[in-house]
């Protein structure tokens, strides 16, 4: 009776130590509420809000510019129905907007120290739980990012714990609902979803799969629904898949293993680029993950399947997204942190990992806020803006990941991390050695950089949709563009020629006038002059010896860009 | 009404016997009536086609001149549209074969017109019975095949081309053989599948693979390759091994019953064009990150209403996964099969050349067979469903549950049913006095001497000129004239050069034999057409041309192949050649011609090497390894800055008189007195099926620019004949193939067969 007793009295104390803990955390928050923050992401925040609530969630899309996934959209639109009624004039520059608009990851972050309490309690006892739990609500990271930048990263990665959580429960079609819901939310959390469907493979088999996968497709018909109503879907889905390739540079402040590599130079660079040989750096990235992953799940593979385990890929995972693939930003490390601190519950070695990964987001985070608004920081100008600590950031976000990695690589086995090692030094070998023998159709790779006045880029279709003519001459093969427009390949000294046709789109008026040229190494290779009219393509075949980055360029001839189309035809590099 | 099942082992196979048979006749009732309600409209059609229908009526109604005539039903010329081309050459013909025997069937009694629509209407009327039936026979369960019946023509997709209802319906794209293959294609599987697991009905099996292939190409493919799913139903090697024996018996048997369409198929490809006017889409597909999105936003199965089909789709082939019978194995793999390859080369790239026929496959006609194993999966989803509900409720509410959910698919279905009724009634109120007007022109032209009529293209104001909704080319096509217009299909060699017919140019008139322009009230006429009839808004002008033959010059050949040969012909047909009757020799894939005074030999489509001979040589010397010519030979680019594409001719000389000239259908003739070596141009597609005699004998015949027919002839009178003679072991092929039928069912009687 007395143990009973005490073991009640224990959980009311535990209580109040939370509460405790959770007001100090929100107090902190709330301090910072009204800091600027990254300005361009809350100003955003507030325009999507306002707008998903005067012309409703699913014009959203059509309305303005926003490339957030529907899940975090519900949000911000119950925001706006809430502030419209403070304020039917959305006023933005009111502490309430910027309350309401950074409340959902403070929120979002005391949920999970709640969580990290009640997962570890049990397991570890109530001070030590508590102390975890205070190293995630007061990691300045996490504060750095919710309270004062103003992101939401902890939103998703809250409703992913819930998910890992309710696997660890054996609760798989709750958890995969919940991780469509995260990845509706934020797509990264994508990263998730193998493990979770092979954790409940491996509990359950096939047929639990299968009702999981189910169970999967359905949250995301339900929630993306109002979207179904509206016939809008597919815009959604075009903002799914369209987050890859949106931004493709190497790393977008994400100070990680390409931002090493590249010197700081990463954000700009393309990755559309190639690694010394035939394989791009986004190729490159998304093989590293590929075989990341493999680990993963041959880690998962192996007997025990345990909690730590589970926690650990989870934050190896969010941590891998990070390092290895391009195109990230400095953000997407954030949802590691609660996994690797479940993790690290009994591990002093992982715990040292969180505290100076932490450490190293904080910095992160901190240096790019320096840079990007560097007026709202005078002082530390000279440390932020100048020295070299991105690179060291850098360096020990690798040194971190490699020691994960080889930590779990131990518990795998050396031959598996051998042959892992061996493809990686295959991959990097054949990209040295193999080099082009064939002609390439330059429509068959992609330009990293393009830019036009009117219209999109097309391959193998004039800017119009329509097949690629010039005067009734019609290819299969080719660019279709508007003037002004410059589009840039990155062809890497790899080829000996260009050879090719350009002219006039038989979709132009007649009697336009347009000018094509081509640039290597920014010096004119080709030039048409002033074309006008309707006249045959015009053939060239340049040599593009030593050049690293080619140019085409289409521009009016002086009479205004109205209906210049031009279309780059059967563009063929030759080794 | 409660439905039980039980699993009734009958020499050594399961079947899944249903006690209440009769309450899926009574709900396939059901469907019918609702059916019945939605297609009545395309029964009651009395307005002409504006889609591909009439393409395929105008194909059953050459066949139809071809049965009184005494002729080739499957094989025949057909001049109606690009220049002529041997439609059934090239292009299968049981759809149209079918519709003629119905009509005589009929005894005639009928319009064509009208039993073309009816089978339209009959077709999608029974298709969901079809396909229960033919399920059933698959060893589906009973509410398994019932779902996928209620399911059968619920799809609406973007694109279209799948198996809709506006794939076949008067407003929509007249899919005419796509639709008797989607009526044959569970048929025959179903067949397949007996045979494979019964070692029964070979005959019947091959029999139905055959028609299905004659009925569309790409869906007897499909069932071939499909038929491979059969030998996983039981993961035992020895039973597998039987079966697959089996199946190599019906592949065998089915090669050898369709070679005599394959063979001269292959045989003839050069004269069988891709358009470059064709999309590369039509081609290769749309690839994973297009296909995916339309699939996960409703847009393939779903457009424009609530994704109902879309999820009990994904749903039922995720739900089928781990499922042990063999139906939902068969659906799944179906459906993940064709999925994978509807994405098609911007996915898979070279890997698909693997695929039998890939090269002729237009990929994205694939999205059928996804529609056919998407209704596969959809139904398993939703009799699971209703399975789960009757279970945990009663008949009564899994039943209404279900009926619900469908609602926005019969709500869709009502609307489309609107809109085809209230399209087709706005065109009838449309049309006026133009239809009597225009037949009184239709009248006057058949009065004529024979020859081509301009009516417009669909890619100018012709497109424009209509009677009611539908633009006059297809009325002009539903009356069996030839016109340099609409073209349904792209593979005449002539098909995209007559796109650039240019009606501002009296030597393309007489190049392409248009003897008549037929002009809106609006457009003004030009100076050489004479005006021969004024009826309503409709204007009918005579241009003067030499018939559909000509005497020509041919200095100048071109070496190349069906697709190199592009730029060229179209660079010619702009020059002023064609009206100085100088014409280019064109061979494809053939380098051994000689005798010209300049030779172009295509690289590709746009590079070229040219011989010129020496004008102190001979004419007829051979051309390549000669040190003559090896001089002049240059390497160029046809649009590169300084190439001279054609060498200039001497003032046009006179070469002769032609009379007595003769047309039908596949038989031509005129009389030509040559005064100088000339050659005679036959203004009709090249076909190496065309068999010319001068004065009797057996002559070659040659391709001239830009696809056109000629016949070399020296000076003096001749009678010149042309013939479109399908070749003679097409047809003992056949007659061969339904003997070696009736022989393997002799051995199956034997039990010579394993």
């Amino acid at each position: 009776m007395a143990t009973v007793d005490a073991r009640s009295a224990q959980l009311v104390r535990d209580r109040y130590l939370l509460l405790a803990l959770l007001l100090v955390a929100a107090f902190i928050r709330i301090f910072y509420i009204s800091a600027a923050g990254y300005e361009r992401d809350i100003e955003l925040f507030k325009i999507w809000s306002e707008t998903a609530t005067l012309h409703g969630i699913t014009n959203i899309y059509e309305k303005t510019w926003c490339d957030y996934n529907p899940g975090f959209l519900y949000v911000l639109n119950v925001i706006g129905h809430i502030y419209q009624y403070f304020s039917p004039s959305f006023e933005r520059d009111t502490y309430l907007f910027q309350f309401l608009i950074k409340l959902p990851s403070i929120l979002a972050d005391l949920a999970i120290t709640a969580l990290i309490f009640l997962q570890l309690r049990n397991k570890l006892g109530s001070k030590p739980a508590l102390l975890s739990a205070a190293f995630f609500a007061f990691n300045p990271a996490i504060i750095l990012n919710s309270a004062y930048w103003g992101q939401v990263d902890t939103v998703p990665t809250l409703i992913a714990l819930l998910a890992i959580i309710a696997l660890k429960e054996d609760h798989f079609r709750l958890s995969v609902a919940l991780i469509t819901t995260a990845i509706l939310t934020k797509t990264q959390m994508v990263m998730l979803l193998p493990i979770i469907l092979f954790v409940t493979y491996k509990r359950r088999g096939l047929v639990e799969l299968a009702s999981c996968l189910v169970v999967a497709w359905l949250s995301y018909v339900i929630i993306i629904f109002p979207f179904f109503i509206d016939g809008k879907a597919h815009i959604v889905v075009e903002k799914l898949l369209g987050a890859v390739g949106a931004y493709p540079f190497l790393s977008l402040n994400a100070y990680n293993f390409w931002w090493l590599i590249s010197g700081g130079t990463a954000r700009d660079v393309l990755d559309t680029g190639y690694f010394y040989g035939l394989l791009s750096y986004k190729s490159i990235g998304l093989i590293m993950l590929g075989l990341l992953f493999a680990l993963l799940i041959h880690h998962l593979n192996k007997k025990p399947l345990s909690e730590k385990k589970i926690y650990l890929c989870c934050a190896l995972a969010f941590f891998g997204f990070f390092m290895l693939p391009t195109q990230m930003h400095e953000r997407y490390i954030l949802p590691a942190l609660p996994f690797l601190l479940l993790a690290s519950s009994e591990s002093k070695s992982l715990k040292v990992v969180y505290a100076l990964l932490s450490a190293s987001i904080f910095f992160n985070l901190f240096v790019v806020l320096a840079r990007t608004y560097p007026d709202n920081y005078p002082g530390l100008s000279a440390l932020w803006l100048d020295s070299q600590i991105d690179i060291v950031i850098s360096v020990v976000n690798v040194l971190l990941f490699s020691y994960l990695t080889y930590t779990m690589g131990k518990e795998v086995g050396g031959r598996q991390i051998l042959v892992i090692a061996f493809a990686m030094i295959f991959l990097i070998s054949a990209t040295l050695v193999i080099r082009p023998h064939k002609p390439v159709l330059l429509s068959d790779t992609s330009p990293h950089y393009t830019s036009q006045q009117w219209g999109k880029m097309q391959v193998n279709k004039s800017v119009t949709g329509a097949r690629l003519s010039v005067n009734g001459h019609v290819f299969r093969r080719g660019i279709g563009t508007h003037a002004n427009s410059y589009i840039d390949y990155h062809i890497d000294s790899r080829f000996r020629y260009l050879e090719g046709y350009v002219g006039i789109s038989y979709s132009s008026n007649v009697g336009n006038k347009m000018r094509f040229d081509i640039l290597g190494d920014q010096q004119l290779l080709f030039s048409t002059g002033i074309l006008q009219g309707v006249i045959n393509p015009i053939y060239f075949k340049v040599s593009v010896d030593n050049i690293d980055t080619i140019r085409l360029v289409a521009n009016d001839g002086g009479d205004g860009i109205n209906n210049d189309h031009g279309n780059w035809l059967q563009m063929t590099l030759i080794p | 009404m409660r439905i039980s099942q039980k699993n009734v082992v009958s020499s050594g196979k399961a079947y899944i016997i249903d006690q209440h048979q009769s309450s899926y006749l009574i709900g396939l009732f059901l469907i019918e009536a609702v059916l019945f309600y939605l297609l009545l409209p395309e029964l009651l059609v009395n307005t002409p086609d504006t889609n591909d229908s009439v393409f395929h009526l105008s194909l059953v109604q050459s066949m139809n001149e071809e049965l009184q005539n005494g002729g080739n039903l499957i094989d025949h010329w057909v001049p109606y549209w690009s220049l002529g081309y041997p439609v059934f050459h090239h292009y299968q013909y049981f759809p149209h074969l079918a519709t003629l025997g119905a009509n005589y069937l009929l005894l005639d009694s009928v319009p064509l017109f009208h039993v073309y629509h009816g089978i339209i209407f009959f077709l999608l009327l029974t298709f969901p019975l079809n396909l229960f039936f033919s399920l059933k026979r698959l060893e589906f369960p009973s509410q398994h095949a019932f779902a996928a019946a209620v399911l059968s023509l619920a799809i609406v997709s973007k694109d279209g081309y799948g198996l809709e209802m506006s794939s076949y319906t008067w407003s929509g794209f007249g899919m005419y053989a796509q639709l008797w293959a989607m009526y044959l294609f569970p048929i025959t599987l179903a067949c397949m599948y007996r045979t494979v697991i019964t070692g029964r009905n070979f005959p019947l099996a091959i029999l139905m693979l055959w028609l299905l292939s004659i009925s569309q190409m790409l869906f007897g493919l499909a069932a071939a390759i499909t038929s491979v799913i059969f030998l996983f139903r039981d993961l035992d090697i020895r039973t597998g091994l039987k079966r697959f024996r089996r199946l190599v018996i019906i592949g065998l048997g089915f090669l050898a019953c369709i070679a005599y369409f394959v063979l001269p198929l292959f045989l003839d490809s050069p004269y069988h064009a891709r358009s470059l006017y064709d999309s590369m889409e039509k081609f290769d597909s749309y690839g994973l990150t297009y296909i995916f999105s339309q699939i996960v936003s409703g847009q393939l199965f779903d457009y424009g209403r609530l994704p109902v089909f879309t999820v009990l789709c994904v749903s039922g082939a995720l739900l089928c996964l781990p499922k042990r019978p063999f139906f939902y194995r068969f659906a799944v793999i179906g459906f993940v099969l064709w999925l994978a390859l509807y994405l098609g080369r911007p996915t898979w790239g070279s890997l698909l050349d693997v695929m039998p026929l890939s090269g002729a496959i237009h990929f994205h006609r694939l999205v059928a067979l996804v529609d056919f194993f998407g209704i596969l999966t959809a139904g398993i989803c939703l009799a699971e469903l209703f399975l789960f509900l009757k279970l945990k409720s009663n008949f009564y509410i899994a039943t209404t549950a279900c009926v619900l959910l469908l609602i926005p698919v019969a709500q869709s279905m009502h609307k489309y049913r609107e809109k085809n009724d209230t399209i087709i009634k706005n065109n009838i109120e449309k049309i006026g006095s133009d239809n009597e007007d225009l037949a009184s022109v239709i009248q006057k032209i058949k009065s004529m001497p024979d020859g081509r009529v301009h009516p417009g293209r669909r890619a100018n104001w012709g497109n424009e000129f209509k009677v009611g909704d539908v633009p006059v080319f297809h009325h002009l096509s539903n009356a069996g004239i030839s016109a340099v217009s609409y073209l349904p299909f792209s593979w005449a060699t002539t098909a995209d050069y007559s796109l650039n017919f240019n009606e501002y140019r009296q030597d393309h008139f007489d190049m392409f034999n248009v003897k008549y322009l037929l002009l809106p009230e609006s457009r003004p006429a030009p100076v050489f057409a004479t005006e021969i009839l004024k009826k309503g808004q409709f204007h009918l002008y005579k241009i003067a041309t030499t018939g559909f033959f000509k005497l020509v010059e041919s200095p100048m050949a071109l070496y190349g192949n069906k697709e190199s040969i592009w730029h060229w012909n179209l660079e010619w047909l702009r020059s002023p050649l064609p009206g100085e009757g100088q014409f280019m020799s064109i061979y494809l894939d053939d380098h051994t011609r000689s005798g010209y005074q300049n030779s172009i030999f295509l690289k590709d489509r746009l590079k070229f090497e040219r011989h010129d001979e020496v004008a102190s040589e001979p004419p007829a010397t051979g051309l390549s390894g000669e040190k003559s010519t090896a001089d002049r030979l240059e390497s160029s680019n046809i649009f590169a800055r300084d190439t001279q594409l054609f060498r200039p001719n001497g003032p046009a000389r006179h070469l002769g008189e032609l009379r007595d000239e003769f047309s039908s259908k596949n038989h031509y003739a005129v009389t030509a007195e040559v005064v100088s070596a000339s050659v005679l141009l036959f203004k009709m597609t090249y076909h190496p099926l065309w068999q010319a005699r001068v004065n009797g004998q057996l002559t070659d015949t040659m391709m001239l620019s830009p696809g056109l027919t000629g016949i070399k002839l020296e000076p003096g009178e001749h009678r010149i004949e042309l013939r479109y003679s399908p070749r003679a072991w097409k047809m003992n092929l056949l007659l061969l193939s339904l003997v070696m039928l009736i022989t393997l069912g002799l051995f199956e009687r034997k039990k010579w067969l394993p």
